[in-house]
């Protein structure tokens, strides 16, 4: 948790010397990205960059999953409702590194993820994003902790994320 | 809109429980008497390697033989470790699928007794009628084409795959034919059209890890291992890829120590050249 508090805190002095409005924090849930707070930059209405670190031990027993996650975002078009909201599609396109351990192994995974999504502007500062997609997944390392079980990472899984935007 | 929503949201819920990692069920554990093959068919005698000669020695002396094989144009399973043919003084040869058998009869009555070729043909003949309940490993190698009409690899040799069903059947060899190669697609060639009981094993050099779950992945017999090449097998790695259901020969063990050694942690097969030490 430390960890996250120290990114929040240098993402927020980041952005205080940058233009305010592109700057964001970005935390939520995925399947590969565990639990997840990062931040990203916003070049204009239609892309955007960021860095997510997640942490997961909650969702499968006995493992613990540290990730790294680098994405870009590109919307392909941009809805406005009669109402306030806003909604807008996306593809996406995130690299994640993993490292995965469990009573047997220990696991380096780099996961390719091709993925489309929809955003939900909820305010001025915030968006609710959705998105699905294949997850490719290329085993890096490998250590074997003991002889009890012989496995190996999924080649191929779905992934799916929630996460929040908010714009400092 | 609501229905993207609903579908991402239950995606996600159905994944929270799903595993990263595919884990591979337990078998019924077996404990076996490990198994001696000759190696190239004779191990260390005096015939020459990959001969008939010398697989007729081997079966005499061990559990049974593993041999290299190549195939010729006319679709003949020869006896070799090399697809390279050598020349005989003006006449010259390329290689086992670019030469018809006459051709590489002819080579052979060229260099008189130096050089032998043996049809496998003939060695599951004789098998079938003096040692039917011994095993063949045949060790099939993928190498660079040494001509433009056989540069389909993989074509060639799952042509390969079809005459040893067809040999297998004929001889009725099934459950003592095993093939071993590096190359999955023809090893998942010849799962697929095999209808006889071969046995079929992924050539490692070391990667163990990696070959097990291969093997696991594709339903294969078991892993043929480089004995201490690169990675050192011992007695837990073979009790647990056996607890998975695979077999595992290993490759090619010489030394008496090696051999006394590799035979503690009770693999399926040894392949050796050291047959003295068995006799």
């Amino acid at each position: 948790m430390r960890f996250f508090a120290l990114i929040l805190v240098f993402v927020s002095i980041s952005a205080k010397s940058q233009d305010s409005s592109k700057v964001y924090v970005r935390g939520g849930y995925g399947f590969y990205e565990g639990i997840n707070l990062g931040a990203g930059y916003n070049f204009n209405k239609i892309c955007s960059t960021g860095i997510m670190f997640g942490y997961d031990n909650f969702s499968t027993k006995d493992q613990e999953t540290y990730a790294v996650t680098l994405y870009f975002n590109y919307a392909v078009f941009y809805i406005r409702k009669k109402t306030c909201n806003k909604l807008r599609y996306y593809i996406n396109g995130k690299t994640i590194f993993w490292q995965l351990t469990d009573d047997y192994y220990k696991w380096r995974v780099l996961s390719l993820v091709p993925s489309a999504g929809c955003g939900f502007v909820i305010s001025g500062r915030m968006e609710l994003l959705l998105d699905l997609g294949p997850s490719f997944n290329v085993v890096l390392q490998n250590e074997r902790k003991t002889f009890k079980e012989v496995g190996w990472p999924y080649h191929v899984m779905p992934n799916a994320s929630i996460s929040l935007n908010i714009r400092i | 809109m609501k229905a993207t929503w609903v579908f991402v949201i239950f995606s996600i819920c159905l994944l929270w429980g799903c595993n990263k990692i595919k884990y591979y069920p337990d078998e019924n554990y077996q404990e076996v008497s490990t198994m001696i093959l000759a190696h190239r068919g004779g191990g260390n005698s005096i015939y020459q390697e990959n001969s008939f000669d010398a697989a007729q020695y081997g079966l005499s002396v061990v559990d049974g033989i593993e041999v290299d094989i190549q195939i010729s144009k006319d679709r003949t399973i020869w006896m070799s470790h090399n697809a390279d043919l050598k020349d005989c003084g003006s006449v010259l040869y390329d290689c086992f699928p670019e030469s018809t058998d006459g051709q590489i009869v002819e080579l052979d009555l060229c260099n008189g007794s130096s050089l032998n070729f043996s049809r496998l043909q003939d060695v599951f003949e004789y098998m079938s009628n003096s040692y039917p309940q011994k095993y063949i490993s045949l060790d099939v190698k993928a190498w660079s084409p040494c001509a433009i009409t056989s540069s389909d690899i993989l074509g060639v040799m799952n042509v390969i795959a079809d005459e040893i069903i067809e040999l297998t059947d004929i001889y009725d060899l099934g459950g003592r034919v095993m093939v071993e190669s590096e190359t999955a697609t023809f090893l998942n060639y010849l799962k697929t059209n095999s209808t006889e009981n071969i046995g079929i094993y992924l050539t490692s050099y070391g990667d163990f890890e990696r070959a097990m779950q291969l093997s696991l992945e594709n339903d294969y017999t078991g892993i043929s291992f480089k004995y201490k090449y690169d990675e050192e097998i011992g007695e837990e790695e073979v009790q647990l890829i056996r607890r998975k259901g695979l077999k595992i020969q290993l490759w090619t063990v010489n030394s008496e120590d090696d051999i006394k050694e590799a035979l503690s942690i009770n693999p399926d097969f040894i392949q050796t050249d050291n047959l003295d030490y068995f006799k």
